[in-house]
């Protein structure tokens, strides 16, 4: 079993999945309720993040498409409340 | 744990001791104020930022005042956004985060001596 | 004596069925993967949910497959186990 302390030694389980998913679709939600479906361009500690080729919806894909970004979308990682395998 | 680590720097326990006096009344505390060993297996009321009220027995706590609760109750809100009394849904055994934590006070030894209702 | 540290509950949950409420309305269920220093937490196949505070409703708002990442920032509270039966 891994021990609270371990893990600050070893490569952090948030850390391991940021750079396993880079460059796999994915989906964000804001704190707002917007959710944003695209390529994760890149990540950092802060959860900014850059996609590319997103789409725009409320909530979920199933309420209409707001939005499509063709060149990059920059988040801010204080507005992020998660990241998401597609 | 590794900021405590560091306060037992030979290097910076020297300044410490001059200042120690004066610290203790400008920086904040590493201790709690609050010692939760004595509420262990006490039932507290636990308010959160947001507004959350959860009522529970402590089994268990840390420095960051992360909590751990048994048979946790979080009491509804009632239509016009306030804390109701009887309307409350069950948690069991739950975690509650010490970053979001606004007060925490033993069930017994208080009592609701007056209820503000909206008009 | 025995004493009962709170990330060592989560780190046990590790694994498990976990239901984690945000400081808003929202809430997650799914199994718990891992988490770091901050309580950012990873679940799998988490299903997210709308919960009223006032009825206690919960409204599924979407299914994911494969791992979320949840910020630790408007993490609540943490229930080892998943939801209770009822809510």
């Amino acid at each position: 079993m891994s021990t609270v302390a371990d893990k600050s030694e070893a490569v952090s389980a948030s850390t391991q999945f940021l750079s396993d998913i880079i460059g796999k679709p994915v989906y964000v939600k804001l704190h707002s309720g917007m959710l944003y479906t695209g390529t994760l361009e890149s990540i950092d500690g802060f959860m900014n993040i850059a996609l590319s080729s997103a789409t725009e919806h409320y909530e979920n894909k199933d309420n209409g498409l707001i939005n499509t970004y063709n060149s990059d979308v920059f988040l801010r990682g204080t507005q992020v409340m998660y990241i998401s395998e597609v | 744990m590794s900021e405590r680590s560091s306060e037992h720097n030979p290097q910076r326990a020297h300044s410490q001791q001059q200042n120690n006096q004066r610290k203790k009344f400008e920086s904040p505390k590493r201790e709690a104020i609050l010692d939760l060993a004595k509420y262990k297996d006490t039932k507290v009321r636990v308010k959160l930022m947001g507004g959350r009220l959860v009522v529970g027995v402590i089994k268990g706590y840390d420095q960051l005042m992360n909590l751990v609760l048994d048979e946790a109750i979080e009491h509804l809100k009632n239509a016009n956004d306030e804390i109701s009394k009887d309307k409350t849904r069950e948690l069991g055994f739950t975690v509650i985060r010490g970053t979001i934590l606004v007060s925490i006070s033993p069930v017994e030894g208080s009592e609701v001596i007056y209820v503000q209702t909206s008009e | 004596m025995a004493e009962i540290l709170p990330l060592e509950v989560i780190d046990k949950t590790i694994n498990q069925p976990v239901w984690i409420i945000l400081q808003s309305e929202r809430e997650f269920t799914g199994t718990l993967v891992g988490f770091d220093d901050f309580v950012n937490v990873i679940i799998q196949d988490a299903t997210e949910w709308t919960t009223s505070q006032t009825t206690g409703i919960s409204e599924k708002v979407m299914e994911h497959h494969g791992r979320l990442l949840l910020s630790g920032n408007n993490i609540n509270m943490l229930v080892p186990g998943g939801r209770r039966s009822g809510n």
